[in-house]
């Protein structure tokens, strides 16, 4: 869904330069867009069940207008844009997948190992249940080592269900 | 390196969170609320019923963004559940912090910035709750809205009263923009929702 949705900003992003070369003024510049959040674990479609609220959550680096029209797609599909997302905390390492490279806008998520450690480091106890299931599926290499560089307490997040 | 006996402890753990996931009262809570438009779940359907306050904090044990939820339903779009004559005293004090302004604590683990992000965004948007606040005015304060009202007639005393505070906000801030934001805007770096 997430894909659609920036490919439609995409265009209206070139239909809105298009407008602005005409008038002689300045064109609206690529946009990156990193999704994080619960969002970027559906889009990754892992094995994990996965209850969303109906808001996005993403590192916009682009400009206000995009951010306004972004919000009006995500609301015509009864979505928000969490416009506090750039306080989210996000492991500097993190790595991204890419989601949709367009002419306008490059959108990727974040992988699944970033986003559940962020989640058990800052939020334990209401990413618990999401947290231990993912323990009991075998987690990846990948997220044992940021548990341990980030000195993240799992068993507490286990003891404490 | 992966840590063998944790992994155990969670597998024992998520398979009694597993089972409690098909509790009816589990299915009806998440049901109502894919069906408010308020959760998205891949497999869970959306259903009418309305469910009761107790069962949702009983779900909210299992999918925490229940919990997150709740306040703002209460104070917003009460109709969407069964409320009881009197709320638990947690949720009872976070309601009246948030109707008059006040800060509050976290609710059964949800950090205050986690809820209060919903009640603009739950029930009329980007409103929330007025409170009542008592005050004096004098005979000439009284004459002054009355010749206010009568010189802006689609205008209420009380939305002369918000407008006069705005404006004076405004001249007192000229850098600040409106006055209207959420002034609980969270100042450190936080989870991902």
């Amino acid at each position: 869904m997430l894909i659609d949705l920036f490919a439609k900003l995409d265009r209206l992003i070139a239909e809105e330069n298009v407008e602005r070369r005409d008038v002689g003024t300045t064109e609206i510049p690529r946009a990156d867009i990193r999704v994080v959040g619960q969002m970027a674990l559906i889009e990754a479609a892992i094995d994990l069940d996965l209850a969303a609220t109906q808001d996005l959550d993403a590192f916009l680096a682009g400009d206000y207008w995009i951010q306004k029209r972004l919000e009006q797609l995500l609301a015509e599909v009864g979505m928000t844009f969490d416009d506090t997302s750039d306080l989210i905390w996000m492991p500097s390492e993190t790595e991204y997948i890419e989601l949709y490279a367009g002419r306008f806008v490059r959108a990727s998520r974040a992988k699944v190992e970033y986003v559940l450690l962020s989640k058990a480091h800052k939020a334990p106890r209401k990413n618990a249940p999401l947290i231990i299931e993912y323990l009991a599926k075998d987690p990846s290499d990948l997220f044992w080592s940021l548990v341990a560089t980030y000195n993240v307490d799992l068993q507490g997040i286990v003891d404490a269900e | 390196m992966p840590n063998r006996k944790l992994i155990e402890q969670a597998r024992v753990r998520h398979a009694q969170i597993a089972k409690e996931k098909k509790d009816p009262r589990y299915l009806r809570v998440m049901g109502k609320l894919i069906q408010a438009g308020l959760l998205t779940h891949a497999t869970l359907p959306p259903t009418r019923k309305r469910v009761s306050l107790k069962d949702a904090l009983w779900a909210g044990r299992l999918e925490p963004r229940i919990l997150e939820l709740i306040p703002a339903i209460v104070i917003k779009k009460p109709g969407l559940l069964v409320l009881p004559k009197e709320l638990p005293a947690d949720l009872k004090s976070i309601v009246a912090g948030i109707r008059h302004g006040h800060s509050t604590p976290d609710f059964r683990g949800i950090p205050s910035r986690s809820y209060r992000q919903w009640i603009p965004r739950i029930g009329h948007r980007n409103k929330y709750p007025s409170c009542t606040k008592t005050f004096r005015f004098s005979r000439h304060d009284r004459e002054l809205l009355e010749e206010l009202k009568k010189a802006l007639p689609d205008h209420s005393e009380i939305a002369i009263i918000r407008k006069a505070l705005h404006c004076l906000f405004r001249s007192a801030n000229p850098t600040t923009g409106d006055a209207s934001g959420d002034t609980d805007a969270p100042n450190t770096r936080r989870a991902p929702e």
